[in-house]
């Protein structure tokens, strides 16, 4: 089992605008949030290895934009941000590269789930995967947050910048959506 | 949060069915770190006590200036009105004392009254005669 650096974010942030300091605190900033951030990208993106080129985006454009951080919201909203804003720019080119609309949902995803060898759901999560896909980006973003991850509204609120309420609302939605995917898909 | 599930996901749970190869986050994290490239970072200067001060200098040097100001021009006009007033009080209590003087100790007596009212009386009717 691999030891975890104690993590204080207060004297990360302080290290991570020191030039001297910097770079060993971003190194802890990786390894207390690329789990976390990986299985919000792998819900987005459903390949592994496209999960993995998205990871390294984030923590890259984080990295070089580290000067830019000054504190002022969460560490962790912020690494959300750009993890999502990340995995929404890698679909949009990779419907650009499949020649899909960008108005289209993102069924294309998990096409071939069942053939993707980091995938060991059956058929019931499959068909969850599938239901989730058809969803409208937002929504998935928030279904995946709240049900997955069981993130509060009010930090999701934050990260996604919605009110609260809305996205209540989105959650809703999604709920129903899912349901009649699975009614009209039995 | 269970109750606003629906009846489908609470069957399914919340295992996506999704895995990662061995040893996947502890590989990815180090070769993350190591793969980082060379950034600048701007560091904060920390302030030294006389800039951290200066403000507060600056603004008590400037209402002391003002005070002093303030207080120049209001001394030269109270220094002149202030000649003026002891010069009255000086007069005012000269004719005061003169006064007092008068009737403590001044040589009027009664008789020297009635005979400067008799002479002015002689003199109104030598005037009166004298007219034709």
């Amino acid at each position: 089992m691999a030891t975890r650096v104690k993590y204080d974010e207060s004297e990360i942030i302080e290290q991570l605008h020191k030039q001297d300091t910097c770079r060993t605190a971003f190194g802890k900033v990786i390894e207390h949030y690329s789990e976390q951030l990986y299985w919000q990208i792998r819900r987005m993106v459903i390949d592994h290895d496209d999960a993995n080129d998205v990871l390294q985006n984030t923590f890259i454009k984080a990295w070089t934009n580290i000067d830019n951080f000054r504190g002022d919201a969460k560490l962790s909203t912020w690494l959300y941000k750009i993890a999502i804003n990340e995995s929404i720019t890698f679909i949009n080119k990779k419907k650009v590269q499949n020649n899909i609309s960008l108005d289209d949902d993102d069924s294309f995803l998990v096409n071939n789930l069942e053939a993707d060898r980091y995938f060991d759901g059956d058929e019931a999560q499959a068909k969850l995967q599938r239901a989730i896909a058809t969803l409208p980006e937002k929504q998935r973003l928030v279904f995946n947050m709240r049900y997955y991850d069981e993130m509060k509204y009010e930090d999701m609120s934050e990260i996604l910048g919605t009110s609260v309420g809305a996205l209540k609302a989105s959650f809703h939605h999604a709920l129903k959506k899912i349901e009649t995917f699975f009614e009209n898909n039995d | 949060m269970k109750n606003e599930n629906s009846k489908i996901l609470e069957k399914l749970g919340k295992d996506p069915g999704f895995k990662v190869p061995e040893n996947f986050f502890n590989d990815f994290n180090a070769k993350m770190a190591a793969s980082l490239p060379e950034v600048k970072i701007t560091e904060e200067e920390t302030p030294t006590m006389w800039v951290r001060i200066r403000p507060f200098i600056y603004m008590a040097a400037m209402f002391a200036g003002v005070w002093l100001m303030m207080n120049i021009f209001s001394l030269g006009k109270s220094s002149a009105t202030g000649e003026q007033r002891a010069a009255n009080i000086s007069a005012g209590v000269t004719v005061e004392k003169n006064a007092e003087d008068l009737m403590d100790f001044g040589a009027v007596s009664d008789y020297d009254i009635m005979t400067y009212e008799d002479s002015v009386e002689m003199d109104e009717s030598a005037t009166t005669v004298a007219m034709p």
